[in-house]
């Protein structure tokens, strides 16, 4: 098993196969990303502030692209708030003018208040590029292991390094 | 000198197969043979080359985020899936399992590919020589062999028995290394046609053949004439010798 690393060439190839494991599902990704113009084509909702729509843990999918119609109210949407890097999931409840200027309002189904209280310090209102999709498609639950992993971040290291580990041992 | 010290799984068709495949560029190498490594090394390459542009492409998402550099991405996904699908065309059209490729002084290449079937202990080689003097026509050489010729029950492998099988039935191999061609007729008794004989029995058979080339000292072959049954005193020698 060892003895394998000690030959430059299958050492070489032990240790890129691990590599294009890591490598392919990083291109699909970005091959999604790159379809769906979005930054995060698929994101897992971290709140209830949503619900009954979407629990926490449900796993979305997201398209960005305006190709028939314009982002119109009632879409659920994800927007970045500037200065904050985390994604919020809400619906949109109010829409002035059209196009790329156009001023969106946002409120959580589940949540008592609309979101200008969110948005950044001087900010009533979102605008198409603050948008990165609206949810196409979801799958209820699945996404609860990122929330896992995002709330215990050792996981993440003890899951990399098992990886790494059973792809260079292993040669079946 | 004829069984490793390492040992695997005799159950593991992984285990038996990779040493196996393993065993043959070392002892080719130790032939003259001059190996040539351009079929794994493209592989390399490309696999390098694949993970390369993934690398890029996230060093500069990182650095400039999504929307500045989502139109060199996309390129980056389209080259990264023709790599890739390359890749995948060298592995299964061109390398077709060989693991090893090689030339003797004489300018004979012999190619070597092996294969196993789920769940079957048997070592299937496909061998391709092409000689220099025949215009480039190449024979090709078929074996089937279970793994139980060349390991022992404890799993280690045994040179002598392995490397005859190769020279007996690939004649460059044999020219190359004549002390290890025994009668195929004779060894083929144990090893190829019945499989009513015992362990033993090949063992025993196998080791006449080569004790002329095999080093026993002469301890271990008192043991062997001491022993009771010529089975147990076979199986004492590979495992000493």
């Amino acid at each position: 098993m060892l003895s394998a690393l000690q030959n430059p060439r299958h050492a070489a190839a032990q240790l890129i196969n691990f590599g294009l494991i890591l490598s392919t599902a990083f291109m699909m990704w970005k091959g999604l990303s790159v379809i769906a113009d979005s930054p995060s084509p698929i994101v897992v909702v971290l709140s209830g502030s949503m619900e009954p729509a979407f629990q926490r843990g449900d796993l979305l999918f997201l398209w960005n692209r305006n190709v028939f119609e314009e982002t119109k109210v009632g879409e659920i949407v994800v927007y970045n708030v500037k200065g904050k890097d985390i994604p919020i999931v809400h619906r949109v409840v109010r829409k002035f003018g059209t196009g790329n200027q156009a001023k969106l309002l946002t409120k959580g189904d589940n949540n008592v208040a609309d979101d200008t209280e969110l948005y950044a310090r001087g900010q009533d209102f979102l605008e198409r590029e603050d948008i990165i999709g609206s949810v196409v498609a979801y799958i209820p639950f699945v996404g609860y292991v990122t929330i896992l992993l995002s709330e215990h971040p050792w996981l993440k290291t003890v899951a990399l390094g098992l990886m790494g580990l059973v792809a260079v041992l292993q040669r079946e | 000198m004829a069984a490793s010290q390492e040992k695997v799984a005799v159950y593991s068709l992984p285990d038996l197969k990779n040493t196996t495949d393993d065993a043959i560029p070392i002892y080719l190498n130790s032939l003259s043979f001059k190996q040539s490594h351009t079929l794994t090394d493209v592989r390399l390459f490309l696999s390098y080359l694949a993970f390369g542009i993934c690398a890029a492409t996230f060093y500069w998402d990182y650095k400039l985020g999504f929307e500045a550099t989502k139109y060199y991405t996309a390129a980056a996904v389209a080259l990264y899936t023709c790599i890739n699908g390359l890749l995948t065309f060298w592995i299964w059209g061109v390398e077709k399992n060989t693991i090893y490729v090689g030339t003797n002084e004489a300018g004979d290449k012999i190619s070597i590919q092996s294969s196993t079937k789920k769940h079957v202990p048997i070592y299937h080689l496909t061998i391709t020589v092409q000689e220099k003097g025949a215009g480039g026509k190449s024979r090709e050489i078929r074996i089937a062999r279970p793994f139980r010729e060349w390991f022992d029950k404890e799993g280690h492998f045994v040179t002598i028995p392995f490397q005859q099988m190769l020279a007996s039935n690939v004649g460059v191999i044999g020219a190359a290394d004549p002390k290890r061609v025994v009668d195929e007729k004779k060894m083929g008794a144990g090893a190829k046609a019945d499989d009513t004989k015992s362990m033993e029995e090949k063992w025993n058979s196998l080791l006449a053949e080569s004790s002329g080339a095999t080093v026993v000292d002469s301890k271990v072959e008192a043991d062997a004439a001491s022993s009771a049954t010529p089975g147990k005193g076979g199986k004492r020698r590979a495992k000493k010798a």
